[in-house]
């Protein structure tokens, strides 16, 4: 990526070693942790009760076909949050990061993050999740949405979920 | 503490003045790395799935911001770069004053503090879901990630600027340009199976709906998706000719930038329908359902490695930046005790960055230990934008004044019409400073003047008070000048 250092630049050699040697480093580093990655995916995905998870499944997207909401397939739905829920069930603090982050940031990926509109059709839907996968933290997260301040800068769903978010109405 | 990179005896004053002026052949970049550190600065995948929600409108949402915030920003820093070494703060300085220009630079520095424990959270997050989703509330994993990958950030910054351009340039390839193209290819697949694409495509639903302050707020806040695209002129003197290759990088940037924030978004719109997108918690349940339409579950730690190289290499890119720009103003004008200005054998401003880190680890404590911290961690993301907006502001005026006060220096581009893209931009940040002072649905608590009253306080402590104080008890016997080395010292082709 970098220029090529002329042969003859005092003190190159010790500057470019040392340079591949965090390279090198960070590379191993790397590696090591996409391995770690790989293996303990797998086994999480290993861990979880398949019958369960089709159950669960089936029954959350049947509460989505109740309220309108398109939702992934049955099939997809178990693979994503198994049988324990994945990131929806491990904290409700975790769930409230993950609405902060997602379903209420701006566009950006850099310094420049910040809140944004919150889609409360998100909230509709988590809240289903939550009563499938964890309902014991179902008063958790009611308090948290109850929490909310959802006014002129937040959106709600349309009467027709498949003219997606470009239909939004403001509360 | 040492000054040593290595623990060895402190460089003497010339290896210290070398080092600055930094325009020996070992140590530049080329313009092509350096436009991949502006673009790792400020674009990866984590926006792409929030995006994707909006379908064919996410095309508007961010080409929109792009001409009124991105042109203006990219295009003025550019022609400021080619002209004049030393980043904002040499800018600002010759533009309106030297105390604007330690301003401008304190408001961009003050920024990257409290950006960097979201940052790291971010990773320490991805990291957790693949692994053991649990671990994402344990304050203990939070705290350890974020101080280990912090202060490994700051040991590789302190090896110099070529160092920290591989590493930077390295995770923006491995770990958004690469995935970028897999997403989109998984999407075009997905369409040439003959499956019609979630989310419509056709002209109707290119601009999202008109709905009032929601829309505008949206509109607006997307404005900040481009801020950080200045904070790597501070480098420009690493080219063999700045005046030519700067804006040839920054070009490049804004290119790679528009291609990384709305490629990926529509992509991911193609398969997964916006309702669907919105039932998942967090940026990786995201991925890992895209990937699961396709069967290939298995990329989904692979993606999730990849994203945390790519969050890394950005890291490293604020800490070389807004510090060195920092070290330049404070040596020249004694606004810092010169324990601060000293600097490692390979001209990195190391006790700048420590001190940083101090803070940094305090406050990262904070966020992984104190629930209520993290929670409300949001209110500084947006006091923090706000400040880093007051940089913009005085980065567009002082462009202005330079062209009036100054049009003859030599500059390697002139930006066009740089009237207009400054008043574009000028009137863009005061928008989305404006609109930092809507409060957003996390408020819950209090009224809407309490809200203008914590985050207009921030930004008064954050932004003025202690720049304030910096000024006001600086000594005329901390400065220590180094030579100066001007961007367009060498001919143009």
């Amino acid at each position: 990526m970098t220029t090529t250092t002329p042969s003859h630049e005092a003190g190159r050699g010790t500057g470019g070693q040392r340079r591949w040697i965090t390279y090198t480093a960070a590379a191993v580093l790397l590696l090591l942790l996409g391995a770690i990655m790989m293996i303990q995916f797998a086994g999480h995905q290993d861990r979880q009760d398949e019958r369960e998870a089709e159950q669960k499944a089936a029954t959350l997207h049947a509460a989505f076909a109740d309220i309108g909401i398109t939702a992934f397939s049955e099939e997809t739905i178990a693979r994503v949050l198994g049988s324990d829920g994945g990131g929806f069930c491990t904290d409700p603090a975790a769930l409230v990061d993950a609405t902060a982050n997602l379903g209420s940031a701006n566009g950006a990926a850099g310094p420049g993050l910040r809140p944004s509109v919150l889609d409360e059709r998100r909230l509709e839907g988590d809240r289903l999740v939550i009563e499938t996968y964890c309902p014991d933290q179902l008063d958790e997260f009611d308090a948290y949405v109850d929490s909310l301040n959802l006014d002129d800068t937040t959106t709600q769903p349309t009467s027709d979920p498949s003219t997606d978010a470009s239909t939004e109405e403001t509360s | 503490m040492t000054t040593s990179g290595t623990g060895t005896a402190p460089p003497n004053r010339e290896q210290v003045r070398q080092a600055m002026t930094a325009r020996t052949p070992r140590n530049y970049v080329t313009w092509i790395t350096l436009a991949f550190m502006i673009t790792s600065s400020v674009a990866s995948l984590r926006a792409a799935p929030t995006m994707a929600v909006y379908g064919l409108a996410a095309v508007f949402l961010y080409v929109v911001p792009a001409l009124v915030f991105l042109l203006p920003t990219s295009l003025v820093s550019a022609e400021l770069a080619s002209g004049w070494s030393g980043g904002v703060y040499r800018w600002v300085a010759e533009g309106l004053s030297k105390p604007l220009g330690f301003l401008a630079v304190w408001c961009q520095f003050a920024m990257t503090i409290f950006y960097y424990p979201s940052l790291l959270g971010y990773v320490a997050s991805t990291f957790a879901y693949v692994i053991n989703p649990a671990l994402a509330s344990n304050g203990v994993y939070v705290a350890i990630v974020i101080v280990v990958i912090y202060w490994a950030g700051v040991w590789v910054s302190s090896q110099g600027t070529k160092t920290v351009a591989g590493l930077s340039s390295a995770g923006l390839i491995i770990g958004t340009l690469i995935p970028a193209a897999i997403l989109v290819v998984l999407g075009i697949v997905f369409l040439g199976q003959g499956n019609q694409s979630a989310a419509p495509m056709d002209a109707s639903h290119l601009l999202p709906q008109w709905t009032g302050i929601a829309s505008l707020v949206l509109i607006v806040n997307n404005f900040l998706s481009y801020a950080g695209m200045e904070m790597n002129s501070v480098h420009v003197n690493t080219l063999r000719n700045p005046g030519k290759e700067f804006p040839r990088a920054m070009f490049l940037a804004i290119g790679l930038v528009l291609v990384i924030f709305i490629l990926p978004a529509v992509a991911i719109s193609w398969v997964i329908p916006a309702d669907q997108l919105s039932l998942t918690a967090g940026v990786m349940q995201a991925f890992d359902a895209f990937f699961a339409n396709f069967g290939v579950s298995w990329l989904t730690p692979i993606l999730g490695l990849m994203l945390i190289a790519a969050s890394i290499g950005g890291m490293l890119t604020w800490l070389a930046g807004p510090s060195k720009g920092l070290l330049t103003v404070a040596r020249e004008e004694g606004y810092m005790p010169p324990f601060l200005q000293r600097l490692n054998k390979n001209g990195v401003q190391q006790n700048i960055l420590v001190a940083q880190g101090v803070f940094t680890t305090v406050i990262a404590l904070l966020y992984a230990f104190i629930p209520d911290v993290s929670s409300a961690y949001w209110i500084l993301s947006v006091i923090t934008t706000q400040v880093y907006l007051i940089m913009y502001l005085l980065l567009f005026v002082a462009a202005m004044r330079l062209r009036r006060t100054a049009p003859d220096h030599p500059r390697g581009y002139r930006a066009p019409a740089l009237g207009v893209l400054c008043v574009v931009g000028f009137l863009a940040s005061v928008a989305a400073m404006i609109i930092g002072f809507v409060p957003p649905a996390q408020f819950s608590s209090g009224s809407v003047w309490t809200y203008i009253l914590i985050v207009g306080g921030g930004l008064g402590i954050i932004g003025l008070l202690i720049p304030w104080l910096f000024l006001r008890l600086r000594k005329p016997s901390w400065r220590q000048p180094a030579p100066e080395v001007a961007a367009t010292d060498e001919p143009e082709a």
